[in-house]
């Protein structure tokens, strides 16, 4: 398998993590495109490429993170349109989405990416290995965080029924 | 009763539980209401996150990126390559290729023939040779993907790519006024210094074409199948382009 069929087979998946990870499409593109020209350089047996690939992406929207000083956030506000969102998104659904992104936002860092490894169909071993956490603890950190993100969300939608109720 | 723990019951909903670890734990959740809840509870959560994460997900753009990888890539000097190198993978190589050229030795072998097409094809590309003055080169496909590269192409050249039914990809310059250069490698097309017209044909058994322009993706598609990245005039399924 070469290069441009590991491309086509992993991208979609490496970009929809990093884009649930980020809410940002051009942040999940750049690193996307950038762990795999990463991978190019690398000699790597094929059942590694995967959890390589996200290990990499991982480590650099960390650093990314890291430069701009700050924690990401997905809440502060709704992104922008991008080349691939619908520039016609009605606000409830801009509304649902920004919700959405509160809640994840209120998951801490490390535990969204637990969250959105296992999305992606990773064993806990793998995500131990990728995260860089104890493979024994994968299970405690990914329940706290499913219920963290499900309280807060539903918690959401309450106060807007409520709203909407008025 | 000893309670099952939260990261146990994650573990279990998961399937990431041994057999003997997996049966324990369904056991008890059987006879204890608390552990059943609170794994009821777990689902309806997982339920809950999938739900949102739809409702934020965007396709994403492979065509584009895919091209831009092409583009980076061959920047940075390592597109074509297998990643899948190590000493056996490298030695493998090497029987293959000291087979291959044994076969080449062999009158009538495939292998023989696909290099005298291969030069025949390239000696097109030459001036002065005594065929008319189309240029043009075909590949066959590498791993079912085939990549058209075109650059520094006059003003005004006239582009035309489309999907035949034929086993090779093949680029033509018809009536050239200026001698292109054309390079290969597997599954890949680049040709220089055109104009006039260009000719692309693309086979359609192959499930990944790309064609670019001066470092642009212009069209993408596979399996019979083509879509235009800039403006093209469409006819007959055949997408044209006139590069600026």
């Amino acid at each position: 398998m070469d290069i441009d069929v590991l491309f086509q087979d992993l991208y979609p998946a490496l970009y929809r993590y990093l884009h649930r990870l980020t809410g940002d499409a051009d942040e999940a593109e750049d690193v996307a495109q950038e762990s795999f020209v990463r991978l190019l350089r690398q000699s790597l047996p094929e059942e590694e490429a995967r959890p390589w690939l996200f290990t990499v992406a991982t480590n650099l929207v960390r650093d990314r993170a890291r430069k701009r000083q700050r924690h990401l956030r997905l809440s502060d506000s709704v992104p922008g349109p991008t080349r691939e969102e619908r520039p016609d998104v009605s606000a409830e659904r801009a509304d649902r989405i920004q919700r959405v992104r509160a809640a994840l936002a209120e998951v801490p860092e490390r535990d969204r990416m637990l969250l959105m490894m296992r999305e992606e169909g990773f064993k806990y071993d793998e995500i131990a290995r990728i995260i860089g956490v104890a493979p024994g603890s994968v299970g405690t950190l990914l329940s706290r965080a499913l219920r963290r993100f499900a309280d807060v969300y539903r918690e959401q939608n309450e106060v807007e029924d409520v709203d909407d109720a008025r | 009763m000893m309670h099952v723990d939260d990261g146990v019951l994650m573990a279990y909903m998961d399937d990431e539980l041994s057999p003997a670890a997996k049966a324990e734990a369904a056991e008890h959740v059987l006879a204890c209401p608390d552990c059943r809840q609170r794994l009821d509870a777990l689902r309806a959560a997982d339920e809950a996150l999938t739900g949102a994460l739809a409702l934020v997900s965007v396709p994403a753009p492979v065509a584009r990126a895919h091209a831009e990888f092409h583009r980076t890539a061959g920047r940075r000097g390592g597109i074509g390559r297998s990643v899948l190198a190590g000493p056996f993978v490298r030695a493998a190589g090497l029987v293959l290729l000291l087979a291959a050229g044994a076969s080449a030795a062999v009158p009538g072998s495939p292998v023989r023939n696909w290099i005298r097409t291969k030069l025949v094809s390239n000696e097109a590309a030459q001036p002065g040779t005594a065929m008319d003055r189309t240029s043009g080169v075909s590949i066959l496909p590498s791993e079912g993907q085939v990549d058209i590269s075109i650059d520094d192409a006059a003003r005004g050249t006239r582009l035309r790519v489309r999907v035949v039914d034929a086993v090779r990809a093949t680029v033509t310059v018809p009536e050239a006024k200026r001698s292109p250069v054309f390079h290969t490698s597997p599954g890949h097309i680049g040709v220089s210094g055109v104009s006039g017209r260009v000719l692309v044909d693309l086979p359609k058994a192959a499930t990944v074409l790309h064609v670019s322009v001066n470092g642009e993706p212009y069209v993408a598609g596979g399996n019979g199948s083509l879509r235009s990245v800039v403006t093209a005039e469409t006819r007959d399924g055949e997408l044209m382009f006139t590069l600026h």
